[in-house]
């Protein structure tokens, strides 16, 4: 007996709003976020769309910190939802756009990834900074990260 | 006369392109976006209508009172010259934060695009003819019915991309061409555009979209695509895709995911090559001999 298979798109979203994005301004729920998935998939494929992407579909994970979330979805609605995702443009009444960056098969491969990403970008940040005393602050606040302390420089 | 820049990473790795960003208040910030989101070549698109680019005849008259009188109210047809101030199709903008992008990533290209808005294929010649159109990289038409459609596909001018206004009052209504055509297109490397930003203002520009795509998949490519890109459009930076949300678009387009990533990065990359060789392949090499002692063979 074969086991239910399923995708996982790990999305990035950034609210477009004029105003500064604050952190209460950038946050938005699964349930907003499941609502114009399913509204964008009913008005690009109908009825039949979202009668075959509605089961397993669910936003499995959202960090309003990191702007990162996984939406769920059985492996043969994978196409159907990610050809949905660039047509959203509104969530919770704020302009919001998403970027797919990763399609895995399991959480497991995600969670890998999303440490590879998220690993680079504080690199990247860390290589801008320009004096020692500013690569200290910024590996002390990243020791703060209790139980996870990255350790960035030359290893 | 303008100092020739010879194109860079011309053998590097293949790169992700969007050959279509309006030149606009906020293409600066469009361009950023795109650069964020992995694409390499961008191109910023000076779109053009035809009949205002043509020369004016000296003199007075009938025309040149309505010419006159489209500048003051400000008409669609008139606004490329009023902006100008002269005839003809204007120069390319060149601004500072192009330099200073291209600075800041080194294997970032950034090119210049003229589009031809025509209905006649008479004055599409005539404005192709003009001195100002060398200066762009990158050459574009959008036919507004089927008589231009088919005839710049036969014609022998020398343009790179056949696109098509899905959104605005220039949309074409019915793409009616064969193989045959298509295959004409296809061997003189002329590219059929779909641009997808519009799509997301309303269900209309959607339907016309999907309904250009499937023409030319079903009708004019022929069954391995050879001549399509896919491009934004962008006016806003949130209306840029990564190209992994491309592919997403691709689906609903009815093409796979190999065929919607080579419309992203083989074509595009085509086009720019076949545009730098129109700019840069006009030259010369001389041979000059060298002084060679001469041997004493004993």
């Amino acid at each position: 007996m074969v086991r239910l298979r399923h995708r996982y798109l790990v999305t990035e979203y950034s609210v477009t709003d004029g105003r500064d994005s604050e952190a209460d301004n950038a946050a938005i729920r699964s349930s907003s976020v499941l609502e114009a998935l399913t509204n964008s998939i009913r008005r690009l494929h109908g009825v039949h769309g979202v009668a075959v992407s509605k089961a397993g579909l669910l936003v499995k994970y959202i960090n309003n910190s990191t702007q990162i979330l996984f939406i769920r979805m059985r492996r043969s609605a994978c196409s159907l939802v990610s050809s949905a995702i660039p047509f959203i443009r509104q969530v919770d009444g704020k302009s919001v756009t998403f970027r797919t960056i990763y399609t895995g098969a399991t959480i497991n491969h995600c969670n890998k990834f999303l440490v590879k990403y998220q690993r680079k970008i504080l690199q990247e940040q860390y290589g801008s900074l320009k004096t020692d005393l500013q690569r200290q602050y910024f590996q002390r606040d990243l020791d703060k990260l209790k139980p996870y302390s990255v350790q960035l420089g030359s290893t | 006369m303008e100092k020739c820049i010879p194109p860079r990473s011309v053998f590097g790795k293949q790169c992700f392109g969007d050959l279509n960003i309006p030149t606009g208040p906020k293409c600066r910030h469009v361009c950023e976006a795109a650069i964020a989101v992995g694409y390499k070549l961008l191109a910023l698109n000076t779109p053009v209508v035809a009949t205002s680019c043509l020369p004016q005849k000296p003199g007075g008259g009938k025309k040149a009172k309505k010419r006159k009188l489209e500048e003051k109210t400000g008409g669609i047809l008139s606004a490329t010259a009023a902006q100008t101030g002269q005839d003809g199709v204007p120069p390319p903008k060149r601004q500072d934060w192009i330099a200073d992008l291209m600075e800041k990533h080194k294997d970032v290209r950034i090119l210049q695009r003229l589009t031809v808005i025509f209905y006649d294929i008479n004055h599409l010649q005539t404005v192709l003819s003009q001195e100002n159109v060398a200066l762009y990289e990158i050459i574009a038409v959008v036919p507004t019915n089927h008589e231009a459609l088919v005839s710049c596909v036969i014609s022998s001018l020398v343009f790179d991309v056949i696109s098509f206004d899905i959104e605005g009052p220039h949309w074409i209504n019915k793409v009616k061409l064969n193989r045959q055509k298509g295959k004409v297109a296809a061997e003189k490397d002329v590219h059929f555009e779909i641009t997808y930003s519009p799509s997301f203002h309303g269900d209309e520009p959607l339907e016309n979209m999907v309904y250009i795509a499937d023409r030319l998949k079903e009708d004019i490519c022929t069954r391995k695509i050879k001549n399509i890109i896919i491009s934004s459009g962008a006016s806003a930076p949130d209306e840029i895709r990564s190209p992994q949300n491309v592919l997403g678009i691709g689906y609903l387009l009815g093409f796979d995911e190999t065929t919607t990533r080579i419309c992203i990065r083989e074509h595009v990359e085509r086009i720019v090559k076949k545009g730098d060789s129109r700019k840069f392949g006009k030259s010369w090499v001389a041979f000059t001999p060298t002084e060679q002692k001469e041997k004493v063979v004993e």
